[in-house]
């Protein structure tokens, strides 16, 4: 009786090819013990080629770096304060010359002013220039309280003495006329540039 | 002062060295370099893994990941490392289809190979493997058996002559 070859299953199959599998070897490898314990050894002398992370700083070296930069601050600091302590008595000599002398300027061209508040406006205001101002104000307001009454636009500052021009020469221009001469009002207060005030200005300068 | 001693180590290389050279190899192009990191990471080990198959399969793995990232910065053909490395097997006198089933093999995706690798050379269990690759036992089972029917439809026209010609002509 000759039996029928039965169909292999699937998981027949399957165990097939595992067997067919693994009977195959993998390639040997070249590794020892001794090798292996050996290479560990050496990364434990050496943890720098074990350990491949980032190196460690060196905290000694930056401690030295960071010493020997305090230690140069400080020579600095003191050479420069040394520098400073050389230079004292002059710098010192300087400020009292500059102190002292506003007062000798003040007591010798002003004794009558209060030099104590004021030194320095005390000296500008003794200089030749400020006294002539000083002697046309005065002459202004005499002029004020002994003449007729001025309206405010009529007042010329002092100032005015010092550029002053000969009278002739200041009449010749304000009689100039105008390019377009505008028409008189009656109601205009006299103003500086015109015929009254300049009269005016010249009494004023001649008084 | 090594954890472990010359002997128990070098039984250890001799039982699992190969497969877990060939298990690397599915990544990386230098296999050895993954295998004897771990050798040396397991020398230093403290204290001693209990299951040392699966912490060997799974130290291997990810040095054989690390070897293949750094592989890859360095080349584009990344992908044709498994089939351009050497012989993975030994040459058998009674089988001669050994270069056909590494091509077969290396036809694969990554994880068949990777688990039908540590199955049947690194004999590990399925809840092993689980472990390593980070798979639940499940899944793992179901990648294998597909990757030992993928292997069968590639060895079909190996192991059977006549389906290589298909429909003969009347």
């Amino acid at each position: 009786m000759a039996s029928n070859p039965r169909e292999p299953s699937e998981s027949e199959e399957r165990e097939s090819l595992e067997t067919q599998l693994s009977r195959l070897k993998p390639a040997p490898v070249s590794m020892s013990a001794a090798d292996i314990l050996q290479k560990s050894e050496e990364r434990d002398l050496s943890p720098a080629l074990s350990n491949r992370t980032a190196p460690q700083p060196n905290w000694g070296l930056l401690a030295a770096t960071g010493l020997a930069g305090i230690v140069v601050g400080v020579l600095l600091a003191s050479t420069v304060f040394m520098s400073l302590q050389s230079d004292q008595p002059t710098l010192q000599a300087d400020r009292n010359e500059a102190a002292e002398a506003p007062i000798t300027r003040v007591v010798e061209t002003d004794p009558t002013t209060d030099s104590e508040n004021e030194p320095i406006a005390v000296v500008e205001q003794s200089t030749p220039i400020d006294s002539r101002i000083s002697a046309r104000l005065n002459d202004f307001e005499n002029a004020l309280s002994n003449g007729p009454p001025l309206s405010a636009s009529s007042i010329v500052r002092p100032r005015f003495a010092s550029f002053a021009k000969p009278a002739d020469e200041i009449a010749f221009h304000l009689n100039q006329p105008s390019p377009s001469p505008r028409k008189a009002n009656p109601a205009d207060k006299p103003t500086i540039g015109s015929a009254d005030s300049a009269t005016l200005l010249l009494e004023l300068l001649d008084s | 002062m090594p954890e472990i001693e010359a002997e128990i180590l070098q039984q250890l290389i001799d039982a699992h060295g190969p497969a877990l050279v060939l298990y690397a190899r599915q990544w990386c192009r230098s296999p050895e370099d993954a295998v004897q990191e771990t050798w040396i990471q397991l020398v230093k080990q403290s204290p001693f893994p209990e299951r040392m198959a699966a912490w060997l399969y799974t130290t291997v793995r990810r040095r054989a990941m690390n070897i293949a990232r750094n592989e890859a910065r360095r080349r584009h053909h990344h992908q044709q490392s498994s089939q351009m490395s050497p012989e993975w097997f030994l040459p058998d006198e009674n089988n001669a289809e050994t270069t056909d089933y590494q091509t077969h093999i290396a036809k694969l995706p990554r994880l068949q190979r990777e688990i039908l690798v540590a199955r049947i050379w690194g004999e590990l269990s399925f809840a092993e493997i689980a472990d390593v690759v980070e798979l639940s036992v499940s899944a793992v089972h179901r990648r294998y058996h597909e990757a030992i029917a993928e292997l069968k439809q590639m060895m079909l026209p190996i192991s059977n002559p006549e389906h290589n010609h298909g429909v003969k002509s009347p």
